[in-house]
């Protein structure tokens, strides 16, 4: 690591787009991320708006039935690989580094690959809106033997996952090569935020299951294009294998999504709860078991494909297990605010907006792993409520509360604290008046993924439909919030909060250019 | 604004959602108890985990809110610096641990017996069709396609939509009841998966694959379900109607060659 | 840059390991009977003419039509009433209807699939490619046993034939 971002000449960096185009600094390329997200979680957005509008009410109203299932399809590929994840990526980059006492990524020149590589994937995906036969519409999960039915969307589609794929593990190789070699001395593992810690277990997921992806993506390309049969009986093929590669990639997956958040919200509580982290190392293996046990539970959201017996007690019984150390994170935070002197800004009102809320989705994730109720759950809005719980609120909620505790630093100055505040109830009411009514419908046996539904389902739909409307409103303010703080504003200390602890407090807001060009001492 | 204040209209707000639907019954807002005995024990699961869920839920929030509450800067409270505790962690291992043990006992209990397809006395070969569903009594001549009977006008809003809009076929899929029917499960083309939630049955139809599940029905009744799983663009659109009718009533329609639709049971509606 | 070099080994291995899962899921469908693909393996006929057992059971046969009107393929009988261990032989017609030559194969699938690894096929018309004349009616040989060591508790099999026609890849989309 002796060729690292040393030398001073770096800091006369070109203006305008050049500067963005060609930056390999870690502040910029994060803001790039974060930026990038932002738009998407709006295209993404609009795309779940046209979903809600159609279901407001039975019937066909808005749009036909394929281009409905397109829309659902979409909106899932946006949000996972364009919103959430690229979001986490910038967070990462703007503040392990810092985190960590080194200068920047370990891979600066990769850093900006692994950024363009996105905006590139992406609109390649969403020109498929344009295309004969329309944007791929067989869901997000990619089934064949239907989605071998899309049309001339299919290369594009396939092509697109493997360039948002590369982007990623591009991403998390640089995020552990920096985590193992820049840390300033005296930073030794244990001592590493749990930020860091989440993100490089993150990172090591990703390395290990994107590639499982792109070569399942392969081989449906293969089966269509090129006469193979991996997935078609026809040809000694099966169509379930492709559903054990694909969750085998899957599973691990909605971890990606969501331990980044967990070290966010472990950052926040503490600060605000002035109060150290409770259980700091059980929080380290906690994630670490998470990790390992989501290679193993793949098959429970497979249960209804006629598995072994055997298979089926095992798959829910490692499922359930997976809770255990997911309940622990729980309860850790839990302690943390127990007896502090906590206060309630907007990043710890959308931290405990989280952990209420994800645990909301956790448990109705532990009633999935019943394999015998899960046969009545399944691909039902039981489980769309499930994941939206831990996805929205959850990840979602935790990145919103990053790019709070951190806008700060990052712009040095502070936001208006009473428009967060109102950006936080806002979205919370919204986001359970669209999501909590999905359990009732998904129980009385509305299925997922269908435009058009039956009379008994009328009532919570239209609520849904309602919520949806409103939280994607909501969500200008958080944009207008940004911009403004971003303008100007009531300049930032360098601890910024009364309470914070970690190496970024104790850079200047906004940070210079190279973090720490000398190691800072850890004590 | 103030937090309490905002807890207590949030709270008004959840309620006046909770009394909204005045006419969905809370029955109709749960999973439905179904009509076998396994559909029985599959809501009994589901309600147990529920409770359960609830009480970890109150546990684990009620301790949140009254620290919400009472460990607050404005009350001037001094902040403790515990940060570490050995035997709670291993509690709050253990328990949970203990009571996901506990649950699931009966969950492979009755797994198991879903699992029983032995005795049948019916066999019942379902195909998946993008858009319909194929039912062939094996053994027998009786064979037919059923599909949706919802008129277009009704689905694009010219017409007033019925009570069974989108969950009415052509041709019901008539079963005797307190008999062992079993089903093997196909497909023509896509992924489809089979689901009435009063049989709590639901299961993927693969092309080039037969899968299979049972059942016993215990109260005549008609049954409403649908397809489970994403098959294109009329997936929302495949329903499934089984009229469960007395032995007697069966073998009758079976004799007729399964050509006579049993209508007199039209008024036990479930 | 040690640490990148692994982690790139690490990627490029699970990607070909993504690739390694097919072989492994048919090891695995092969001895658990996973996925109700019987094996396609020839058994030899002697291992079976030992032990027969008393115990009785029923196996069905059942076929899925891809294309009824071009390719009638059906079961000869519904039902046998069988012992394990011993051989037994069943007969599959063909009608093709069309007034082209149909070439494929014929995919079985058993249920319950755990069954699928004790159901021994001595002889069938699955191992190999069919090709069946315009207007030929063809009867197609099955000679199968079930292993005596299937569990007590599975009494009746079915076994399902789908044939497919042979993909011909220069047509295919
Ligand atoms: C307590 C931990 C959790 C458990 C026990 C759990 C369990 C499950 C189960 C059993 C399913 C399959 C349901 C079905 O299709 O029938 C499921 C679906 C899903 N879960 Fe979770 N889950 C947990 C946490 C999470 C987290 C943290 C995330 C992501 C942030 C997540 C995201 C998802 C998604 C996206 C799906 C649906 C995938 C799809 O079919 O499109 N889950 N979960
Ligand atoms: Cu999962
Ligand atoms: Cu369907």
């Amino acid at each position: 690591m002796s060729t690292v971002v040393k030398d001073t000449h770096h800091d006369e960096h070109p203006s305008g787009i050049m500067r963005w185009l060609t930056t390999t600094n870690h502040k910029d390329i994060g803001s790039l991320y974060l930026w990038f997200a932002l738009i998407m979680f709006f295209i993404g957005g609009l795309m779940a708006l046209v979903i809600r509008s159609e279901l407001f009410q039975p019937g066909l109203q808005f749009v036909d039935p394929q281009f409905f299932n397109s829309m659902t399809t979409m909106h899932a590929l946006v949000m996972i690989f364009g919103v959430v994840m690229p979001a986490f990526t910038g967070l990462a980059n703007w503040m392990i580094p810092i985190m960590i006492g080194g200068p920047d990524m370990a891979l600066p020149r990769m850093n900006n690959y692994s950024f363009w590589i996105m905006p590139f994937a992406f609109s390649m995906l969403l020109s498929t809106l344009f295309m004969d036969g329309g944007a791929p519409a067989g869901g997000w999960t990619l089934y064949p033997p239907l989605s071998l039915q899309t049309g001339d969307a299919f290369p594009f589609l396939i092509f697109a996952i493997h360039f948002m794929g590369l982007s990623s593990i591009m991403g998390a190789i640089n995020i552990v090569a920096t985590i193992l070699n820049m840390r300033a001395p005296g930073m030794t593992l244990m001592k590493m935020p749990l930020f860091v810690w989440t993100w490089l277990i993150t990172a090591f997921l990703l390395i290990a299951v994107m590639p499982v992806l792109a070569g399942g993506v392969t081989m449906l390309l293969t089966d269509k294009f090129f006469g193979t049969s991996f997935f078609n009986a026809a040809g000694g093929g099966d169509p379930v294998m492709f559903q054990h590669i694909f969750w085998f990639f899957g599973h691990p997956e909605v971890y990606i999504l969501i331990l980044p958040s967990f070290g966010v919200v472990s950052a926040i509580i503490p600060t605000f709860a002035r109060k150290p982290l409770f259980g700091y190392s059980s929080m380290v293996y906690a994630t670490a078991s998470i990790a390992f046990l989501s290679f193993i539970v793949w098959a429970h959201h497979m249960f209804t494909v006629g598995m072994p017996l055997a298979g089926e007690v095992f798959f829910m019984l490692a499922t359930m297990l997976i809770a255990v150390p997911t309940g622990v994170k729980v309860f850790n935070w839990v302690t943390t605010m127990w007896r502090g002197a906590m206060t309630f800004e907007t990043p710890m009102l959308f931290a405990i907006g989280f952990i209420v809320m994800f645990t909301i989705g956790g448990f109705s994730g532990l009633m999935l792993a019943i394999t015998p109720a899960d046969f009545q759950y399944h691909d039902t809005y039981f489980v769309v409520a499930h994941f939206h719980y831990v996805l929205v609120p959850g990840s979602i909620f935790a990145i919103m509360a990053a790019v709070y505790f951190w806008l700060p630093k990052w712009t040095g100055n502070m936001y208006p604290e009473t428009l967060g505040k109102v950006h936080f109830w806002l979205s919370t009411f919204f986001v359970n008046l669209t999501f909590f009514p999905m359990h009732f419908v998904g129980l009385a046996g509305m299925p997922r993924r269908i435009p058009d539904y039956s009379l008994q389902f009328a009532d919570y739909n239209m609520i849904a439909s309602f919520g949806a409307f409103g939280f994607g409103f909501a969500q200008l303010i958080f944009v207008y919030l940004i911009v403004k703080t971003i303008r100007g504003g009531e300049k930032a200390t360098d601890e910024v909060w009364e309470g914070a602890e970690g190496l970024e407090w104790t850079l200047s807001s906004p940070p210079p250019y190279h973090s720490f060009n000398t190691p800072p001492v850890i004590k | 604004m103030n937090f309490l204040n905002l807890k207590k209209l949030s709270l008004l707000i959840a309620l006046g959602l909770l009394s909204l639907p005045a006419h969905a019954g809370w029955l109709d807002l749960n999973m439905p108890k179904g009509v076998t005995d396994i559909s029985n024990e599959v809501y009994g699961l589901h309600m147990l985990i529920l409770y359960i869920c609830i009480v970890i839920g109150v546990l684990v929030f009620g301790a949140m809110f009254w620290s919400i509450l009472k460990h607050r800067k404005s009350r001037g409270v001094t902040p403790a610096t515990f940060h570490e505790s050995t035997k709670l962690e291993f509690l709050w291992t253990i328990v949970p641990f203990a009571i996901l043990i506990g649950m699931a006992v009966p969950a492979t209990k009755t797994l198991i017996k879903m699992y029983d397809t032995s005795d049948a006395e019916i066999h019942i070969k379902i195909t998946g069709y993008q858009w319909l569903w194929q039912y062939e009594y094996l053994n027998t001549d009786v064979s037919f396609y059923s599909k949706l009977s919802t008129p277009y006008k009704e689905i694009y809003n010219q017409k007033e939509k019925n009570i069974n809009y989108l969950q009415e076929v052509d041709r019901k899929l008539v079963l005797p009841i307190n008999k062992k029917i079993r089903f093997l499960l196909t497909s023509n083309d896509v992924l489809h998966a089979w689901w009435v939630p009063d049989l709590a049955l639901k299961k993927d139809a693969i092309p080039g694959f037969i899968n299979e599940m049972a059942v016993v029905i215990k109260e005549p009744g008609v049954y409403r379900g649908r397809c489970a799983e994403l098959c294109g663009r009329h997936h929302g659109f495949m329903p499934i109607v089984i009229e469960a009718v007395e032995q007697d009533q069966y073998d009758q329609w079976l004799a007729n060659g399964g050509k006579v639709e049993s209508t007199d049971l039209a008024s036990t509606e479930k | 840059m040690g640490t990148v070099k692994k982690l790139i080994f690490v990627c490029v291995f699970m990607f070909f390991f993504s690739f390694a899962l097919i072989p492994l899921y048919n090891i695995i469908c092969d001895v658990t009977g996973l996925n109700g693909n019987t094996s396609n393996l020839k058994e030899k006929v002697n291992t079976f003419s030992e032990v027969v057992s008393t115990e009785k059971l029923n196996i069905q046969f059942i076929s899925h039509e891809v294309n009824k009107n071009k390719l009638e393929f059906k079961p000869k009988e519904f039902e046998m009433t069988i012992s394990p261990g011993k051989v037994y032989s069943t007969l599959y017609v063909a009608t093709n209807k069309s007034n082209s030559k149909i070439v494929g194969q014929a995919i079985p699938s058993v249920s319950p699939n755990e069954a699928a690894k004790y159901l021994k096929k001595l002889e069938c018309f699955c191992f190999e490619e069919q090709t069946f004349k315009p207007g030929e009616v063809v009867e197609l040989p099955l000679y199968f046993a079930i292993d005596e060591k299937m569990p007590k508790r599975i009494k009746t099999i079915t076994l399902s034939y789908s044939f497919f026609e042979a993909i011909d890849v220069s047509k295919k989309n």
